[in-house]
């Protein structure tokens, strides 16, 4: 039965590749279907997700003598509060607003805000002229760091240069090679070459 | 029923003694070949008027000899084999014998059918019974003479025979003599051990020397040459040449049979040497059958003969040379072999009585050759004093004796005393490790924190009016006029693609879009690719509409988390989901009421936190319905907006929190993204002088370990302490080059 998923998958991708690519009701029909069925599909895999990492917390309280055992029952306690609050008075309630507001997002922000003394002690110990390579990398960091403030101009001009040439080719490099990599793996697929889904 | 020979009384088959005198009569399985005398199924031929004449000379010639023999002792072996002759008996003469059980036994005549059992019988009353019914029968079978039916070469062949002496063939026909166990009696004492083991019992000895015995009389009495063995006829080849003729060749071959087979001359050995040795072909013969056999016992494989032939040169050497045959000094090895006096044959190496000759040596097994080759130390002391092989550990353990003293190396001459020094120091008090002070490293990590904290929070504290400095860039500007270009009551839809972690920057963003598109009436479809981005968009759009009479489904809308990444945004981009973020549809909103796709938009912002979302709408809505796309992205993701933005895929982009202050100036509704900008610069500036304090300081070290010498150690030794290692070689300078090892930060 091999051959079965290596043809669905072929006949699916030459499909959807076919609707982005033509105008035609019947295409834009079978198109929209399997994009409703992949819509449904990463739906099933946040379920999946979420019962995998209730399991592997819920291990580690059942053992109890791992580490962190404490904040695994922290973990599931606060699902299982969450998800009865949301269960009960549904997810656009103020009551499910109030612990996205006061709850989930402060943590999250301080999280990400302690982001910027880790990298003041990055840059403190990495950004040294220890070579003419490290000496270019620490000159783009002054010069965009200075761009940003707003107290001399020409560093500002600076750092829109910095962006625009040198760090746009790269980026715009790295871009181009993310796309010619995605269209050789969609070919690969669609023609057959790899079948990852039927070994 | 077997009868015994001594008495003639009928025991039960299987006995081995009989019941009424004691005599064994099955001597066990001594290998004796079934008695060739009578075939069965040969009338006449199992009567004794079968037998020729010159046979039952013969037969009566050996039963005089045995007679003569009076003592049973001597003849004890004679009687196994003829007890066991008794046991192998043919049923055709079980059945003769069962014919007439009731007759009488008679006094034997001293003539018989088998001449092996004739010469056993010393007196009237041993005369078995079944050879008592073979003479009575005797009348009433059919005469058979010898002339009727012997050939003519066979009587020339007995004539040959009657006129050669027939006395010497008794005698070496004669299993034993006197002679013959003395010399093997005497033997034994000379014999070594090992031989004595390979020698043959007694018995088994005596049924192979009775073997030949009854072959002869068989062959004599009518065996063909050409029933003879292959052996047996090549013996005979040089003596029978082809001009002969067939008669005379016979004849010959008949003598040659007469003479001894290797096995017959074993036994010959035992009784009196006649006139056999001068036959050249049968002492090659023998030769090569004896090597043969030699070199089969050397290699230890199992043979009679080879074993019999060992006894029997064995018992030969003892006796005295002149007592051995011809053929068989002709059969001994050169080596070993005495001169015969008389003979005038050279006397070499000849053995003295107590040696054993070499020829016999070599048939000595080879491990006890290997055992008797090492010359072992006898014990002169202890309780095993005089023994061999004794195991030499037992020397060294049992007698007293000391370890040598082995040289002791110079590394660790002067380690026992510095031992000895330290275990003689008095202890120290070992102090809690709570109440030990640690030194405090010196690191800059909290001096670090310490000016980014105070350059964040002390411009928050400022009122924005007084410090307000906002660089205005040229993105900034055109995102403004982008989204000023949108006309009043056309849609915008807007994505809120960033995580709850990113609020810090993307809501200032978000905050002052909304803000500008609500208050220039443009209404807003609110949506996220991102689980937690319907709960900030609505956030934003409640927050923003707020007092100003804005009502949700008019003039904003929150379609809520879109699954599926590419796939939900493919989907999007062809047709709006059937509800929105309440669940409810949105043909109930008079903002939806009518709209099926995105063809109604005026425009898109993309609020991206990541770069994966802005490709994601990139590449599934904006190729697929050429949508005028904006962004609004953080200021890590602002260098891959800026290829899309130079590629004409988003028409403008605003980047961080430089971008939200940049638009609240530029629609004159300065808020949060204008006071946090402060901070922003503030913290800017610690972290260039964090960076410069870094590099001082890593110079500041260079400097310091480049004006000091490579690899002459570390720290100073103190006196009286041992100097540490010292570390030579690229790693310290490189080390120190690097700057790995100082917990500077």
């Amino acid at each position: 039965m091999k051959w079965l998923a290596t043809a669905v998958t072929i006949g699916v991708g030459m499909i959807v590749l076919l609707d982005f690519f033509f105008e035609h009701p019947l295409l834009d029909a079978v198109g929209a279907v399997f994009r409703e069925w992949t819509i449904i599909l990463t739906g099933f895999a946040l379920l999946l997700g979420l019962f995998n990492l209730l399991g592997v917390h819920l291990m580690r309280v059942v053992r109890r003598n791992e580490p962190g055992a404490l904040y695994s029952a922290i973990v599931l306690v606060s699902f299982a509060a969450v998800a009865v609050l949301g269960m009960w008075y549904g997810l656009p309630s103020a009551e499910m607003g109030w612990i996205f507001d006061n709850i989930y997002l402060p943590l999250q922000s301080a999280f990400f805000a302690l982001v910027a003394f880790f990298l003041a002690t990055a840059a403190y110990r990495s950004l040294r002229a220890r070579s003419i390579d490290t000496l270019w990398m620490l000159i783009a960091a002054v010069i965009v760091l200075l761009g940003q403030v707003p107290f001399l101009r020409v560093f500002a001009d600076a750092k829109d240069w910095v962006l625009a040439v040198p760090a746009e080719a790269g980026v715009r490099g790295i871009l181009i090679g993310v796309g010619l990599g995605t269209i050789a793996t969609g070919l690969r697929l669609i023609v057959g070459l790899d079948r990852p889904h039927s070994t | 029923m077997i009868s015994c020979s001594q008495c003639g009384t009928q025991n039960r088959d299987g006995s081995k003694f009989c019941n009424n005198c004691g005599t064994r009569l099955a001597p066990g399985a001594l290998g004796l070949p079934r008695q060739p005398a009578a075939p069965q199924g040969v009338p006449g031929t199992s009567q004794e008027a079968s037998i020729p004449e010159w046979l039952q000379s013969q037969s009566a010639v050996s039963n005089n000899e045995s007679a003569a023999l009076a003592r049973p002792e001597e003849n004890a072996q004679d009687v196994d084999s003829s007890a066991q002759e008794e046991y192998e008996m043919p049923d055709w003469l079980a059945r003769l014998r069962a014919a007439s059980p009731e007759e009488e036994p008679r006094t034997p005549s001293g003539d018989s059918a088998n001449p092996g059992d004739s010469p056993n019988v010393s007196g009237p009353g041993n005369v078995p019974n079944w050879i008592k019914n073979l003479r009575d029968q005797e009348p009433a079978e059919p005469p058979v003479g010898p002339a009727a039916e012997e050939p003519d070469w066979l009587r020339q062949l007995r004539a040959n025979a009657t006129e050669q002496s027939p006395s010497p063939q008794a005698q070496w026909v004669t299993p034993s003599s006197p002679e013959g166990d003395g010399a093997s009696s005497e033997d034994e004492t000379v014999t070594a051990d090992w031989l004595a083991a390979n020698m043959p019992s007694q018995e088994a000895s005596q049924a192979e020397l009775s073997v030949p015995a009854f072959s002869v009389s068989a062959d004599s009495g009518g065996i063909d040459a050409s029933n003879l063995s292959d052996w047996c006829q090549d013996a005979q080849a040089p003596t029978a040449p082809s001009e002969q003729p067939a008669g005379e060749q016979v004849a010959e071959s008949a003598a040659t049979l007469e003479e001894p087979e290797p096995e017959q001359t074993e036994s010959s050995g035992l009784g009196e040497p006649s006139g056999f040795g001068e036959s050249s072909g049968f002492e090659q013969f023998f030769t090569e059958a004896t090597d043969e056999t030699f070199e089969r016992s050397a290699f230890g494989e199992p043979s009679e003969v080879g074993t019999a032939a060992s006894a029997t040169a064995e018992q030969l050497e003892g006796l005295p040379t002149a007592d051995l045959p011809d053929w068989l000094r002709a059969a001994m090895p050169t080596q070993g072999r005495g001169g015969l006096p008389g003979t005038g044959e050279p006397a070499v190496e000849q053995p003295s009585p107590g040696e054993i000759p070499t020829w016999i040596k070599a048939l000595k097994p080879v491990e006890l050759q290997v055992k008797a080759g090492r010359q072992e130390k006898p014990e002169t002391s202890g309780p095993l004093e005089g023994l061999r092989g004794v195991i030499p550990l037992a020397l060294a353990v049992t007698e007293p004796h000391s370890p040598p003293r082995m040289p002791s190396p110079n590394w660790h001459t002067g380690a026992g005393p510095l031992f000895d020094a330290i275990l003689a120091e008095p202890r120290e008090e070992t102090t809690p490790r709570s109440s030990r002070r640690v030194r405090p490293v010196w690191t800059m990590r909290p001096i670090i924190y310490l000016l980014l904290a105070l350059a964040v929070i002390i411009p928050l504290l400022v009122p924005p009016g007084l410090t307000a400095q906002v660089l205005s860039t040229p993105s900034a500007s055109e995102f403004h006029n982008t989204l000023r270009a949108v006309p009043p009551n056309s849609t915008v839809l807007i994505s809120f693609d960033y995580e709850p972690s990113l609020a810090g920057e993307m809501d200032l963003q978000a905050n002052a879009i909304v803000r500008d598109l609500l208050a220039r009436q443009v209404k807003i479809i609110a949506v996220s690719t991102i689980e937690t981005g319907p709960q900030m968009a609505q956030n934003i759009l409640v927050k923003a509409a707020t007092g100003k009479n804005l009502r949700y489904g008019s003039e904003f809308l929150n379609l809520g988390f879109l699954p599926g990444h590419e796939a939900g945004l493919a989907q999007l981009a062809v047709e709006l989901p059937a509800k929105d973020m309440l669940n409810q549809k949105l043909t109930n909103y008079p903002l939806t009421v009518n709209m099926k796709n995105l063809s109604g938009v005026a425009l898109v912002v993309e609020l991206a936190g990541s770069e994966d979302a802005l490709r994601m709408w990139m590449e599934q809505v904006q190729a697929r319905t050429r949508l005028r796309i904006a962004a609004g992205v953080s200021a890590a993701v602002e260098p891959k907006a800026r290829v899309y933005r130079d590629a004409g895929q988003l028409v403008a982009i605003l980047s961080g929190l430089t971008g939200a202050a940049n638009y609240e100036l530029l629609s004159n509704q300065p808020g949060l993204a204008v006071t946090s900008l402060n901070a922003q610069n503030a913290g800017t500036l610690v972290l260039l002088f964090i960076i410069l304090l870094g590099n001082v300081m890593h110079w500041v070290s260079r400097a310091r370990v480049g004006d000091r010498p490579v690899g002459t150690g570390h720290l100073p030794a103190t006196e009286g302490q041992a100097q540490p290692p010292v570390e030579t070689g690229p790693l310290p300078a490189a080390k120190a080059r690097s700057g790995v090892g100082g917990r500077e930060g």
